[in-house]
């Protein structure tokens, strides 16, 4: 039968997993043309500022290419079409998200790749050890290590 | 005069540097400890000649001495005082000076400390590892980064510092504070050296130095913390973190210096991962190199750069011999010198630290992935293409669960094994702290999948730090409070306070810009009312001018401001914020070319929960330092595999 | 006494584990090095992605009044140019558009736009009352015809060609001379067009 421990980590358990569905049903304060703006502007670089976003640069220009984000999305475009009609203007590197295909696409993938292969170096790290632990020490083995050890200053 | 005797000390340290360093290169060469005496010598004239150039840079600015170029071109006679003491290290070439005065003092310290040990080899080694970059950095000054020239015509009265350093009072100790950090590195990394070429790194040395690396640590995360501040603050947009090179710069060390924290815990209790150990310090500090490379090198842009000079490539020739050296020392070495124990089980605190080393490698890699990634596609295909927050949010995001999971599991796991059971027992309240965190977050509104699994993973982890915090007072009264164990909690609270603060603001951000024609008008966000009250002028005592916008918030008037500096030529924004524990709501005042009045409102949810959190950590890095009662600093703790007589950790069953 | 060296045999050879992970870092960080060693770190908004393709629409009202739209303007050159009132090298290059558009215009050959950048109709008024001259000047409503250009920080200058497409782009001031020559480039190699 399950013991009172199992009992309570299923009641957790249980708890924890109703709260998470809960959570992705739940839905925060709607989405205004003004968020939409915030996050697009994330997602852009400023031309003259140094690596800043548009989001969060005070140049004249960043604030011109927020106006007319907002202008695009009062007007109903699509952040797709936002982000094609800048690129068409400025040029590909204004689009701070790197792009998916091509060596650029690389950035996602080989963080991923580092990740899962320090984990398989770690797993085939105790995997090793784990095996070397299966021999056991034999009588030979006990009678020197404890005459070594009588031996051993303290 | 300042000048003749500024440079005069940069070229006497560098002299004594030079001599302390082939003194003690020949010393060890030639196998005669005795000479190593005179070494401390050459430290002392070093450390007199970084204090003479601090001082009479100070001198020349608090005098507003025109006569020197570096005053001329950065000082003003109106700046207030804590300013122009901090003009020092406003521009490059002071803040290369700073750098070389902070590192005198570090070495000050080590040979005071090693005074009697200086005739052992690894003594010896450190101080001329420490000697060598000190050498450097006094070099670069008497060169391309010479704070000491002369200036043939000097002006009346200067620019002043960048109107933007001038903003808040606080900004004037980031600099310090971030380099006690970085140049606090260069001791654990003198004793790595030494431990790598001497051979002996079972002794115990690297836990010796153990506690500078905390102590540099520490003042590491407080400076970026208050770097983040200062840019939320002052830059109005709403952030904190922009994942900006520089940032990122700072942020490098800092990760593989959290990595070599708890991995040294491991060797010191189990004579474990040595050469790793030895690596992660050398890597933490060749990282403090490559940054202040980057920042100052002018290779990636970035609004905090200095301005370019021609220290880059040497710079990035120092890094290079780090890691050649490293690598050389790792490779030649590294085999003959590791550990021959093993773990028992993963499902144990060596492993979750193993897993906190993967994970934090990995976070490390993935940040500087993104820093250089423009460069590297520009040498391979021409294509110049940026890497901005997208990337580093998506990245960041899995990583940072995998931590608050691991920060719940590791402070409940024992040494060597734990059995299920064990697990299942002691967690219990962390996971009832957890599921309250989520429920109680969507009750004050949170909402998402991902938000909601970050609070309830930070509940888990925060019941663990608590929970070992809790049994450890109930043993020791306020002694459970201080201590490597102790102390570590306390900055974990502070870690899952900004990582939960950081989840909250990133979701839940509101923005929106509001165009005022009259006073009167009103808005409404997130729950918070704005009128707008009308406009104001003031001038302050410096002479900059304020054009505030007075805007009623929730009952009470905030003055968001453009501010003109006449002297510089420019107009920054000076943004306002009202902090609670709730939410902060900023206000910042976009310029106009009409009589319309703009201003830009961000509400973000608890935003002060970050600069709690970072308080907490520099308090926790304190108690952590404190001695605890049982070890002596230099017992040979890191033993071969036998289990030894040290004392273990009081575990509560 | 008895003989106390003992010979422990190690089962496997002796691990290079951290001999191969140096000669691999070691040839990652050399490459990394050299990436950091050959780059110039300029910002690259140089070029624009505008150059070969159609003019983005402009139109509407200017200053004066009149209405102007860059598609009445095919079969001549057009210079459209980003300005602000208070830029230095606005100012320095104001008087060369001048002396490039009494001369161009008489010949008919190419036109000038000026458009101002976040700034008020007011001051672009008075700019040209103290300063001269006589084409369509927009100021209302400037900023999305500025970010359709790509502009980064003026002073910005764009030829467009006769037939309606971007020739050039201009960063900084530019003289009458520049102007003329760049014409005077295109022309020859493309022939009319």
């Amino acid at each position: 039968m399950f013991s009172r421990r199992s009992l309570v980590w299923l009641c957790l358990l249980a708890a924890a997993l109703s709260a998470l569905a809960v959570s992705t049903q739940l839905e925060g304060p709607p989405r205004t043309n003004e968020d939409r703006v915030r996050s697009l502007s994330e997602d852009f670089a400023c031309p003259t500022c140094d690596g800043q976003s548009v989001a969060e640069s005070n140049a004249v220009v960043a604030e011109e290419i927020r106006r007319e984000i907002r202008r695009q999305v009062d007007e109903g475009q699509t952040d797709r079409q936002i982000t094609d009609a800048l690129v068409a203007s400025y040029d590909e590197s204004i689009d701070l998200r790197p792009r998916s295909g091509g060596v650029v696409g690389l950035i996602w993938i080989v963080p991923v790749v580092v990740m899962v292969f320090g984990f398989g170096a770690l797993a085939s790290v105790f995997r090793r050890w784990r095996l070397t632990e299966a021999q056991s020490a034999s009588a030979e083995d006990v009678e020197l290590v404890r005459s070594l050890r009588e031996d051993r200053p303290t | 005069m300042h000048v003749l005797i500024g440079y005069g000390a940069v070229s006497l340290g560098f002299a004594g540097a030079l001599l302390g360093a082939g003194t003690a290169a020949y010393s060890l060469l030639s196998k005669q400890p005795a000479l190593m005496r005179a070494v401390k010598l050459h430290v002392g004239l070093v450390v007199f000649a970084a204090v003479v150039a601090f001082m009479t840079m100070e001198s020349a600015l608090l005098t507003h001495d025109f006569s020197v170029r570096y005053v001329a071109e950065h000082g003003r006679i109106d700046t207030p005082v804590l300013f122009t003491i901090a003009t020092l290290w406003g521009a490059l070439e002071g803040s290369i000076l700073l750098w070389t005065a902070i590192l005198a003092g570090y070495l000050l310290v080590v040979t005071w400390r090693f005074r009697t040990r200086t005739d052992d080899p690894m003594v010896a080694w450190a101080l001329l590892t420490m000697l060598v970059v000190t050498m450097f950095f006094f070099g670069l000054m008497l060169g391309p980064a010479n704070p000491f020239i002369e200036m043939a015509n000097p002006p009346a009265d200067g620019p002043g510092l960048n109107p933007l350093l001038q903003n808040n009072a606080f900004m004037a100790f980031h600099p310090p504070m971030l380099y006690l950090g970085y140049v606090g590195f260069t001791v654990p990394f003198a004793f790595a050296i030494a431990a790598l070429t001497t051979g002996r790194v079972g002794e115990g040395w690297l836990v010796e130095t153990r506690r500078w690396t905390l102590f540099a640590w520490g003042f590491l995360s407080f400076g970026i913390v208050l770097g983040a501040w200062w840019s939320y603050e002052t830059l109005g947009w709403g952030g904190y973190w922009a994942w900006d090179p520089v940032e990122n710069a700072s942020f490098l060390p800092w990760l593989t210096g959290t990595a070599f924290i708890h991995s040294v815990m491991v060797q010191e209790r189990r004579g474990m991962l040595r050469v790793w150990n030895l690596s992660l310090i050398c890597a933490t500090f060749a990282l403090t190199i490559l940054g202040t490379f980057l920042t100052r090198s002018g290779v990636i842009a970035s609004v905090h750069a200095f301005s370019d000079s021609g220290i880059g490539p040497l710079l990035l020739g120092f890094f290079a011999v780090i890691v050649v050296v490293t690598v050389g020392l790792v490779g030649w070495r590294g085999d003959a010198l590791r550990s021959v124990g093993k773990m028992d089980s993963p499902l144990s605190r060596e492993g979750a630290f193993l897993a906190n080393n993967v994970v934090f490698a990995a976070f490390a890699f993935v940040v500087l992935l993104g820093t250089v990634w423009p460069l590297i596609i520009e040498a391979v295909n021409g294509d110049r293409i940026a890497v901005g927050n997208p990337f580093f949010d998506r990245m960041t995001m899995p990583i940072g669960f995998v931590l608050l999971f691991l920060m719940a599991m590791a402070p409940v796991l024992p040494w060597r094994k734990a059995s299920g059971e064990l697990l299942g027992d002691r967690l219990v309240w962390p996971a009832v702290a957890g599921i309250t965190a989520m429920v109680v977050s969507m009750l004050l509104g949170a909402a998402g999948f991902a938000p909601v699994l970050a609070f309830g993973l930070a509940g888990v982890a925060a019941g663990s730090a608590l929970r070992q915090l809790v049994l450890a007072t109930k043993r020791q009264g306020w002694r459970g409070l201080v201590g490597r164990t102790n102390g570590g909690m306390v900055v974990h609270l502070g870690v899952i306070l900004i990582a939960v603060a950081f989840a909250a603001s990133n979701s839940y951000l509101r923005q929106a810009e509001f165009r005022f024609d009259e006073p009167g008008q009103s808005a409404q966000l997130a729950g918070h009312e704005f009128i707008f009250r009308g406009r104001d002028q003031v001038v302050a005592a410096d002479g900059r001018i304020d054009n505030q916008v007075l805007v009623e918030v929730d009952g009470r008037i905030e003055r968001p401001a453009l501010t003109i500096f006449p002297f510089a030529g420019r107009t920054i924004g000076t943004p306002q914020t009202r902090g609670s524990l709730v939410d902060d709501v900023q206000l910042s005042v976009i310029p106009t070319e009409d009589e319309v009045v703009v201003v830009r409102v961000t509400v973000q949810p608890l935003v002060q929960w970050l600069w709690i959190g970072g308080t907490m950590m520099a308090a926790g890095t304190a108690l952590a330092l404190v001695p605890g009662r049982r070890r002596r600093p230099t017992a040979p703790t890191s033993a071969p595999a036998v289990e030894t007589d040290v004392e273990p950790e009081p575990v509560p069953v | 006494m008895a003989d106390r060296s003992v010979e422990i045999e190690i089962s496997d050879g002796p691990s290079r584990l951290a001999f191969f992970f140096a000669i691999a870092a070691g040839l990652v960080l050399v490459v990394f090095i050299a990436v950091l060693a050959t780059s110039d770190g300029d910002s690259g908004f140089a070029r624009s992605p505008l150059v070969s393709k159609p003019a983005p629409l402009i139109s509407g009202e200017a200053v004066d009044g009149t209405v102007f739209d860059l598609d009445e303007q095919r079969g001549r050159w057009v210079v459209v140019n980003f300005f602000s009132t208070t830029c230095v090298p606005c100012i320095q290059e104001h008087p060369e558009l001048v002396a490039f558009e009494e001369e161009h215009s008489v010949v008919g050959d190419a036109a000038v736009v000026s458009i101002a950048f976040s700034d008020s109709s007011r001051n672009v008024r008075e700019f040209f009352a103290a300063n001269g001259g006589d084409w369509a000047v927009l100021a209302e409503d400037t900023g999305r015809h500025a970010i359709s250009y790509g502009v980064a920080a003026v002073p910005e200058t764009y030829l467009v060609a006769p037939s309606g497409i971007v020739t050039s782009k201009f960063i900084g001031g530019v003289t009458k001379a520049d102007l003329e020559a760049e014409i005077g480039r295109l022309s020859g190699s493309t022939g009319v067009s």
